[in-house]
């Protein structure tokens, strides 16, 4: 009996990894949107991302630093063609699923058409996670990320660490990238 | 001339007695049915071990060739991704300080 417990509490606490794992799910929403971006790099996925940073010709130290402690990282964003193309409440499954999850709200704007809410789980002294939500009129972005990662560098990212100033579909290019042309 | 006589004599042409062949035929034992040629001698197979190191090299070079387009894959996908959550960031750090 005693060793039917341990191996149901061993099984209880090897599946707990994969259940503390926010769903994002907003597939449904990819057939309204006007574009879509979905992005998801698990584990082995990070790692061939980080053999990429980490030689040849796009070597980046600081990406495969940012890189190297993640988990996971998923991106839904979506660009409609017309407003009320989704709900507010099409977020609320993944609310939930921060709030049960541990994670705690950082930041939360809501403006007039306008909410932007980013999520942090904290890990010790470190985030061990992000996650961002915002919703706008016409757009619908969820960024989550799992793992360590450093909120600053995240930040200074863009242009900046030798990222490429790719364009994101659905998005005017930047006014500096726009003076280059 | 009496030993190329005697010679003669000696090396004249007899008939074999009666039953030679007989026995002869007899002693070779039974006729052969079928004759079936000796194999020809096999020359080593050389061209295994060469073609089986070609197609150990193609293979090799073509995982390489996926795996290298796999990383380049996720390398790009890593960047938007990251670029995403960068420039969502820094949209709400800029509205919170406008505030």
């Amino acid at each position: 009996m005693k060793r039917a417990l341990w191996f149901a509490g061993l099984i209880v606490a090897m599946a707990a990894p994969a259940v503390a794992q926010i769903q994002i799910g907003l597939d449904d929403l990819a057939a309204k949107a006007k574009e879509s971006v979905n992005i998801s790099l698990d584990s082995t996925m990070l790692k061939l991302a980080g053999s990429f940073f980490s030689g040849g010709k796009a070597a980046d130290s600081g990406i495969q630093n940012l890189i190297s402690g993640l988990k996971n990282i998923t991106v839904r964003s979506f660009t409609f063609g017309e407003e009320g193309d989704y709900k507010m409440s099409d977020l609320d499954p993944i609310r939930s699923q921060l709030r049960s999850g541990g994670w705690a709200k950082i930041v939360g704007v809501n403006e007039k058409r306008e909410t932007t809410e980013v999520y942090s789980k904290p890990q010790g002294s470190q985030v061990g996670g992000i996650a961002v939500l915002a919703a706008e009129p016409k757009e619908l972005t969820v960024v989550y990320i799992e793992g360590n990662i450093d909120l600053s560098k995240l930040a200074e990212l863009a242009g900046h660490f030798g990222i490429p100033d790719l364009p994101i579909p659905g998005q005017k290019p930047p006014a500096a990238e726009l003076q280059k042309r | 001339m009496k030993l190329e006589d005697e010679l003669k004599a000696a090396l004249r042409r007899q008939d074999p007695p009666a039953g030679f062949a007989e026995r002869v035929i007899e002693q070779a034992g039974p006729a052969r049915t079928s004759f079936r040629p000796a194999p020809p001698k096999r020359r080593p197979h050389f061209w295994w071990p060469a073609f089986a190191a070609a197609a150990a090299a193609v293979v090799f070079s073509l995982s390489v060739e996926y795996r290298h387009r796999q990383e380049e894959e996720a390398g790009r996908e890593a960047i938007v991704a990251l670029r995403i959550a960068s420039q969502k960031l820094n949209q709400v750090r800029d509205k919170v300080v406008n505030k």
